[in-house]
């Protein structure tokens, strides 16, 4: 008898544990909760489709991305392009930290919120290589940064700082030209 | 007898939400083809974010705890070991007013050595004492980047003694400390406390940070709930260069320290009278001296050399003890090769201790030289998008054993917002220099044990001598973790642990064979009920009271006990609003002790004394182990921020009865109050352990140090950025 009734109080204690971690799960599986992973998918979106309208001085067959420092809404994201095609170009997107070669190995960098000390580094290990800079930090296209993603209200907008493109001589359609801003 | 229908019921819950999942992925497709304009129209409404280290807890295979440098702020903390009282798990409790208990998941008593302790990579455990001296763990709070907690085996990657977890101090890198920065705060205990930091920079794109720390606290209370006057001060100053060169990083990191501590001890003198000693001096001075070089190579490899020079004098009542200790570690990491990210390292540490003025402790070999070296080697395969499983291990040999500590843990993503974690390992904690040669004698009491009725004639003042056991071998551990961590809304997160601890080989007080100088025999009676036999127990001259024996139990170290260990903690966080941010953890935890030796009947008669001391012994060690940690504890966090930069932040904290050293379950009330002005100038009043009597933390009966209350208590913090 006493067996029984300890086994009947363990299923109902596993049950519920189960029940808990069905309705966690679903939780997480069904809402879209992120506003600020939301607006993470929009801004890797553009920075997917921006990259198309760019032409990199002899690069035809593969781009790098290089994504600058830890995790990140936008670094998750942005990993998803990993080996998508980019008018013939494929793209290969990998983190790398704050010191490794990043101006030999890679032709964009993203960089993140936590590095904002070291925009001005960073910019100065890229300096005039064909590497499109980006970042969602305010002020990175007047620190010398080129692509600059900022919001606006309630919607995404983007910034390029066309001097440094063209020292860099990388490529910008004009039809980008004319969206930014 | 359970319905089928509830099963059936489950089972389709559980495939429809696998539906739901599945379609989110689509919808992230979706984005990736809409043109630019269409982009660009997209509204997204502003909204809080969870804070971003959250991100590097939320995906290791480990149960991690990040200790931010606003949570410091905003706990409130005034030290090191303060900072982690927030962490569940942990075991944080100030026993006086320089000396804390630290511990994770139990153990939170004299061998409280399971724990590893680092502060920008350099350990500061002490092989001597088998522990951290925390009140000489210290910085200029506002300096530290993070203090990240691991509970549980961390052997591996980080070393000697992470059995049951791993505490890394993180201080920031000088390129983040520009500037200067100045406080200074007063309050009922903390008498007075300046800092100063300057950050710079040179030439050749080197940057600097100086700063000098200097604090004088005080203010425990006694058992009559007056104020002690064992005011303690400590003075520090330091130098970090970083040093960053492209692909080359070079840091240096220094710091020296001179202090006076009164730590209460408790001793029997000539005349066996209990003294609380608080007034006698206790000199502190070190510094150590931390360098590290990282490159990166242009094969995507990268290699790590660190290496460390620590000096401790540190002249306590009970030993004057000169530790010295150097240390050098090589880490390289591979490139990722497909699916496999291989880490490896080697590494060699000198350890030189002198010792002098032993009174109360001696160490049979002096100086002690300990040598150790090390080797370790981890893969991380990525087998899927989602799972991960990392297979690692980590060899010592320190001269004499080898000890191979394994480990295997798994993460997997159940979606893009949520991990499910596994972990087997094997955690070797190798004896220290206390346990193997250290004799104490006249500290420890024995408490009115069952042992000391065994025998008639026998006072009520028995006191215990422990020995050290040059043979003892190492004590292990076999643990078995899972977790699952998720951001189940934007704003809502829960970090959830559970574990079950395998401990064999762990430290008992047993019965010592052997007599010690100037012991005398003495022919005892046992009682009738056992036996009335007469057996021979060393007793050391120090006569009779009343016409009673006075014993001295002695006593030694053996490798005697097993213990199952299990528990949970668990993390949930929440931010309502835009300026409210709320965090409420519990932990749980359960140890079973048992003595290795066979029970014995103890009501038959023909056992001999010795043979029932042993038990008693054994239960007694088991009743510690299993009565010195609470079972439940739990903290509620509230931070609220409001307009014009002032912050109110609120702390609520419960931790069950511990048994063993007879203190009582207690609440604890924190609360904070900040206002900043033109981002430069910050005061803060906080008051701590509110609404709540004068109260001890907790007890130690066997490492002679006098436990003091702690009550409640305010203090005054001025911070000035410029």
């Amino acid at each position: 008898m006493k067996t029984s009734i300890i086994k009947q109080t363990i299923l109902k204690v596993f049950c519920m544990f189960l029940l808990l971690f069905i309705i966690i799960k679903s939780f997480a599986a069904s809402t879209n909760f992120a506003p600020k992973i939301q607006e993470a998918k929009v801004k890797a979106a553009m920075i997917y489709q921006i990259i198309k309208m760019i032409n990199w001085p002899d690069k035809k067959t593969n781009l790098s991305i290089c994504i600058i420092g830890e995790e990140s809404y936008l670094g998750n994201e942005l990993l998803k392009m990993n080996r998508k095609i980019s008018e013939g170009r494929q793209l290969s997107i990998i983190r790398r930290s704050l010191d490794s070669p990043i101006e030999r190995l890679c032709d964009a960098i993203v960089i993140q919120d936590e590095s904002i000390n070291h925009v001005k580094a960073i910019l100065k290990k890229i300096n005039y290589n064909p590497i499109l800079s980006i970042s969602d930090i305010s002020d990175f296209a007047k620190q010398g940064g080129i692509l600059e993603l900022y919001k606006k209200g309630d919607q995404i907008k983007f910034l390029i700082n066309e001097d440094i493109a063209k020292q860099t001589n990388l490529h910008m359609d004009s039809k980008l030209i004319k969206l930014a801003k | 007898m359970l319905a089928k229908t509830p099963y059936i019921l489950i089972a389709s819950l559980l495939l429809s939400t696998h539906v739901v999942a599945a379609s989110n992925d689509t919808a992230d497709e979706d984005l990736f083809e809409l043109s630019l304009e269409k982009l660009m129209e997209i509204e997204i409404p502003d909204v809080t974010s969870v804070s971003r280290t959250k991100q590097s807890v939320m995906e290791t295979a480990a149960s991690v705890y990040v200790i931010t440098e606003d949570d410091i702020k905003r706990n409130g903390a005034t030290s090191i070991a303060e900072a982690l009282k927030v962490v569940p798990g942990m075991q944080v409790y100030k026993i006086n007013s320089d000396t804390w208990s630290v511990s994770a998941r139990g153990f939170n008593y004299v061998f409280a050595n399971k724990l590893l302790v680092l502060i920008d990579g350099k350990s500061v455990y002490s092989q001597l004492f088998s522990g951290v001296n925390w009140s000489i763990q210290d910085y200029v709070l506002e300096d530290i980047a993070r203090i990240e907690v691991i509970r549980g085996p961390g052997a591996v990657l980080w070393g000697a003694n992470a059995v049951n977890g791993v505490i890394n101090i993180i201080t920031k890198s000088a390129i983040d400390t520009q500037g200067d920065f100045a406080s200074f705060s007063f309050g009922s205990d903390n008498k007075a406390t300046v800092q100063y930091r300057h950050g710079g920079k040179f030439e050749n794109d080197t940057f600097y940070r100086i700063y000098a720390k200097g604090f004088e606290r005080g203010g425990s209370i006694d058992e009559n709930n007056n104020f002690n006057v064992d005011n303690w001060y400590i003075n520090r100053v330091g130098l970090r260069l970083d040093r960053d060169a492209g692909n080359r990083k070079f840091t240096l990191n220094s710091n020296v320290f001179q202090g006076r501590t009164h730590t209460p001890i408790t001793i029997y003198n000539d005349d066996l009278k209990q003294m609380d000693v608080t007034d006698k001096n206790r000199d502190m001075q070190g510094g150590y001296l931390i360098g590290s070089y990282k490159e990166y190579f242009q094969n995507g490899n990268n290699v790590l050399v660190k290496a460390y020079l620590d000096y401790l004098n540190d002249d306590d009542l009970r030993v004057n003890q000169e530790a010295t200790t150097a240390d050098i570690e090589i880490q390289y990491d591979i490139a990722p090769y497909g699916k496999h990210h291989v880490i490896w390292g080697a590494g060699y540490q000198l350890s030189n201790y002198k010792l002098a003025n032993m009174a109360y402790i001696t160490v049979k070999q002096n100086p002690i030289v300990r040598h150790l070296f090390s080797a370790y080697v981890q893969d991380s395969i990525d087998i899927t998008d989602k799972f991960n499983f990392i297979v690692s291990s980590r060899l010592e040999y320190n001269t004499k054993d080898i000890e191979i500590q394994p480990n295997a843990r798994f993460s997997y993503k159940l979606t893009d917002n949520s991990t499910f974690w596994g972990s087997v390992s094997r955690a070797v904690k190798v004896q220290g220099i206390s346990e193997k040669y250290a004799t104490s004698r006249d500290m420890i009491q024995i408490s009115k044990d069952k042992m000391y009725d065994l025998f008639k004639g026998v006072d009520e003042l028995s006191l215990m001598v422990v020995t050290g056991n040059p043979d003892l071998k190492s004590e292990k551990l076999l643990s078995f973790e899972t977790g699952y961590k998720a951001f189940l809304t934007e704003n809502f997160s829960i970090v959830a642990s559970a574990f079950f601890n395998r401990y064999s080989d762990l430290l008992a007080y047993v019965n010592s064979n052997e007599p010690l100088h100037q012991s005398e025999l003495a022919n005892l009676e046992t009682k009738q009920e056992y036996g009335g036999k007469i057996q021979p127990f060393y007793l050391y001259h120090r006569g009779q009271r009343n016409g009673n024996y006075i014993i001295e139990a002695i006593t030694t170290l053996d490798n005697k006990i097993k213990a199952d260990a299990f528990g949970t903690e668990i993390t949930l966080d929440w931010a309502p609003t835009d300026i409210w941010k709320l965090q409420l953890s519990y932990s749980y935890f359960n140890i079973n002790a048992k003595g290795n030796i066979k029970l014995v009947d103890k009501d038959k008669l023909g056992i001999t004394t010795t043979e029932i001391s042993d038990i008693l012994f054994m239960e007694g060690n088991s009743d510690i182990l299993e009565a010195i940690s609470a079972k439940h504890a739990a903290t509620l966090m509230s931070r609220l921020q409001l307009p014009k930069d002032w912050e109110l932040d609120v702390q609520a904290r419960y931790i069950d009865k511990i048994k063993n050293a007879g203190i009582d379950a207690r609440y604890a009330f924190d609360f904070r109050i900040s206002k900043t002005f033109a981002d430069s100038l910050n005061i803060e009043f906080i008051g701590k352990d509110l609404f709540t009597a004068s109260h001890y933390e907790f007890k130690d009966e066997f490492s002679g140090l006098a436990p003091y209350k702690v009550g409640c208590s305010w203090l005054l913090n001025l911070r000035y950025y410029y």
